[in-house]
């Protein structure tokens, strides 16, 4: 029951200015191309965002390049599509950050051994699904998302695509159910990340032993108990440490269902 | 839900994050992407002007007096003209595409000629592989050919020697055919010369015995010439008597017994061999036996049988056996002693006339109407041979004892001499006249035939020529079948006229004897008696006479 929608509403609205340049040695023409800037939402994907700039960049590259893909890369690093970009502001540039955020638009020397290929949309929406299923295996053993049907996966990513909050929500709302008689989910997906983008994913329980409810705190020292002062960041704010596990998995999780930290 | 502290530090921190991060920029950069939208518009719509332009002054610097409407006109023009060239480029193109599907289509056709091609070359190979064989087979034929040609010709000529050795041997034996024609004439003409000689001789015996015996009478005549007075009722027929002295058949002058011997027309009249038994068969369809051993004539029975009249009959040589030949196209046989009927021989398709047994009582031999004459076997019953005359035979005759030889008198003139192996008649004698019946002599030398033309004719068997001729103008034969006989030395014959008399000639002298009148009606058929010299007579009046002394 993911009850408070003020925090949810907060979330949804997060948008982050994003600066688009394209990669010098690409420019084809003599005139040089304006960076192109878009407010893109914090919970979408950079592959549903793109259009317009890449029409934006097209006349600027050479033919032969026009029907490759694109790619995205921050300080030579480049950006996996399938993160939302929120998380993967988060991840670069959550310790520093530096606004707007300045990314290079690439169409030659796709990096194949970092980036998996992103043809189209569906390709998104596949990946997406995929990951709320994953999800609602831990939280429910998968109950919730069986017993949906099409229509309403159909709806839950056509909510995010667009924005609709409602629309999206509503279907969202049932997979923030309780599990059964439990007082919350079965276990809690989270994913854990370090700066190099490597994540840990255990399996966590909400409830303590005493069946008390697990904050976040307790949960780190069960993870990381030899370090000292670990802060956890998502949605570009400081998790306080006292937060129980189950409100955050509810409220703070991304559309995928998923609680992505930053481990800072 | 007790301390929501963690709530409202979240909440907090979340809202100036967007502070910071959304609100700040977004007004900036909605503001930026509606300046790059116009730009892009604006950059369009100077695109679209520029060309505009371009075209404009294009047009203006080609026909400046005439001004913007000449302008506008070649414009349209310029147009028109892009217009037809586009359509010429989208008609070249489409003709293009047909070259190109035409192309393809050849290519097919050039794909399957060569096929086609492939296939007929297989067919070539096969057929020069098929020809190469041939050719070996007609070698072989022509070196078959070749021998065979050289074993033909090596028969050929075998054939042509053999050929020669036959003409060779042919000639031969055409020599010795024609010495062995000459010897057998030869032979013929001693053989004939000596039965000649052996006539004379016999004659010259004869007339001495006659000689000797009539000086022997002579003398005893004039010893005993008393006691001869009462033979000069008979001295007449002494005096005949005389000039045969030894034929001792007593020429029959008077009639010695007269009886009707049928219902109807008596046809035929024959003697037994044997006993004193006469039979005659008449057109009441019965064979008759009479017994005339007493003086009185007795009916010893009737032979029964036939389905039409009886035109002749005979006995066998032992007269046990009575053939009798009848009009209703069969001959039959009965057994004298018990009268009963024995065979049945039919097969003719005309009447029978005439039926004689062939020296054994075993065949019988019938000439009929149907111009055939008919062998038949008594034990088989059956047709043995038949012979194809040509013409009806009235009547047949069987030369010596055995039978081989037959001889026949046809309506066609014509006695016709039968071996009875062969089919055709071995002889035939041309008559004036239809042959109406034949006698055969004792001896086989003399055969006599009764000719419609009104005369009897003798021939010589041996000559095969006409001896003697007897006729008389008060001789007319009865009918077709009317029987002439000899007498039983051979020296008389007598036959039966139509006006009923009996006429007897002397066949040695060919003197009529003498003449026999009593029948009233036309006699059909004379029989001498073989051993006494009764002649029985039947004529168409049922009558049956016998003459003679009993």
């Amino acid at each position: 029951m993911a009850n408070d929608r003020e925090v949810l509403r907060e979330i949804w609205d997060g948008k982050l200015p994003i600066c688009f340049h394209l990669a010098q040695e690409e420019i084809m023409e003599i005139q040089q191309p304006d960076p192109f800037y878009v407010m893109v939402p914090r919970l979408s994907y950079f592959p549903l965002v793109i259009d317009k700039m890449k029409r934006h960049f097209l006349r600027f590259i050479s033919q032969e390049n026009s029907d490759s893909e694109m790619w995205l890369d921050f300080n030579g690093q480049p950006l996996k599509w399938h993160y939302p970009i929120g998380f993967l502001y988060d991840l670069y540039c959550g310790n520093d950050p530096q606004l707007p955020w300045t990314l290079t638009v690439h169409f030659t020397k796709f990096p194949e051994d970092i980036l998996l290929h992103c043809p189209n949309k569906d390709v998104v929406e596949a990946h997406y699904m995929s990951t709320v299923k994953e999800a609602d295996v831990l939280k429910h053993r998968g109950q919730v998302m069986s017993t949906m049907q099409k229509k309403d996966h159909n709806q839950l990513w056509l909510g995010l695509q667009n924005d609709k909050f409602d629309q999206f929500w509503a279907i969202n709302r049932r997979l923030m159910e309780s599990h059964g008689d439990n007082d919350g989910f079965k276990h809690i997906p989270l994913r854990i990340y370090t700066d190099d983008g490597v994540y840990n994913q255990r399996l966590v329980c909400p409830k303590n032993t005493d069946n008390s409810r697990k904050t976040l705190q307790q949960m780190i020292s069960e993870l990381y108990p030899e370090k000292s002062n670990v802060n956890l960041r998502t949605h570009g704010v400081i998790i306080p440490p006292e937060t129980p596990l189950q409100w955050l998995s509810e409220h703070l999780s991304y559309p995928d269902n998923f609680l992505h930290l930053c481990l800072c | 839900m007790e301390s929501r502290e963690w709530r409202n530090n979240i909440i907090s921190k979340l809202q100036t994050r967007n502070k910071y991060e959304t609100a700040a920029f977004q007004d900036i950069i909605s503001f930026q992407s509606r300046l790059f939208d116009n730009v892009n518009t604006l950059k369009n719509e100077n695109l679209q002007l520029t060309l505009l332009n371009e075209r404009i002054r294009f047009s203006s610097t080609d026909g400046s007096p005439s001004g913007a409407s000449a302008s506008n006109e070649r414009i349209q023009a310029m147009e028109q003209k892009i217009l037809v060239q586009q359509e010429e480029l989208t008609s070249l193109h489409r003709r293009r595409g047909e070259n190109a599907q035409q192309i393809m289509s050849l290519n097919e056709k050039v794909h399957d000629l060569e096929k086609q091609l492939q296939a007929k070359d297989v067919i070539i190979s096969e057929n020069t592989a098929l020809i190469a064989s041939l050719r070996a087979e007609i070698q072989m034929y022509e070196t078959n050919m070749s021998e065979l040609q050289g074993l033909n010709q090596v028969l050929r000529d075998e054939h042509q020697a053999l050929q020669i050795a036959f003409a060779s041997i042919e000639e031969k034996l055409r020599k010795a055919q024609d010495e062995n024609r000459s010897l057998v004439e030869r032979l013929i003409k001693y053989k004939s010369k000596d039965a000649d000689k052996m006539n004379e001789e016999n004659e010259h015996y004869l007339k001495k015995k006659s000689d000797k015996l009539r000086k022997e009478l002579e003398e005893a005549a004039r010893e005993g010439g008393s006691r001869s007075s009462g033979g000069s009722a008979g001295s007449t027929d002494d005096k005949i008597m005389d000039s045969l002295p030894y034929y001792a058949t007593a020429l029959p002058s008077k009639v010695a017994i007269r009886f009707d011997a049928h219902d109807g027309e008596v046809y035929a009249v024959k003697w037994s061999p044997t006993d004193r038994l006469v039979a005659t068969g008449g057109a009441d369809r019965k064979v008759k036996l009479w017994d005339v051993s007493k003086s009185i004539v007795e009916n010893k029975g009737t032979l029964v049988g036939s389905n039409a009249g009886v035109m002749s009959v005979d006995f066998d040589s032992t007269g046990a056996y009575i053939v009798g030949a009848s009009n209703d196209f069969a001959s039959r046989v009965w057994t004298v002693a018990d009268q009963r009927l024995r065979h049945t021989l039919t097969g003719h398709s005309g009447k029978v006339m005439a039926a004689k047994f062939l020296g054994e009582p075993t065949k019988v031999i019938t000439g009929s109407h149907d111009r055939t004459l008919k062998i038949w076997d008594l034990r088989s019953r059956m047709c043995t041979e038949t012979k194809f005359a040509g013409s009806s035979c009235n009547d047949l005759v069987t030369s010596d004892g055995a039978g081989s030889t037959i001889i026949s008198g046809h309506f066609d003139k014509r006695i016709r001499f039968w071996d009875i192996r062969t089919e055709m008649s071995a002889n035939h004698i041309m008559l004036q006249g239809k042959v109406t019946s034949l006698d055969l002599s004792r001896d086989s030398n003399y055969l006599l035939a009764c000719v419609r033309d009104d005369t009897i004719q003798l021939i010589d068997l041996r000559m095969n020529t006409i001896v003697r001729s007897f006729s008389n103008e008060a001789f007319k034969v009865g009918c077709d079948w009317s029987r002439a006989a000899f007498g039983p030395g051979g020296r008389l014959l007598a036959v039966g006229a139509a006006d009923g008399v009996v006429f007897v000639w002397n066949t040695y002298s060919g003197r009529l004897e003498t003449t026999l009148k009593d029948h009233t009606t036309a006699v059909t058929s004379v029989s001498w008696h073989p051993q006494s010299g009764l002649l029985a007579s039947v004529d168409r009046g049922k009558r049956a006479l016998i003459w003679g002394d009993l």
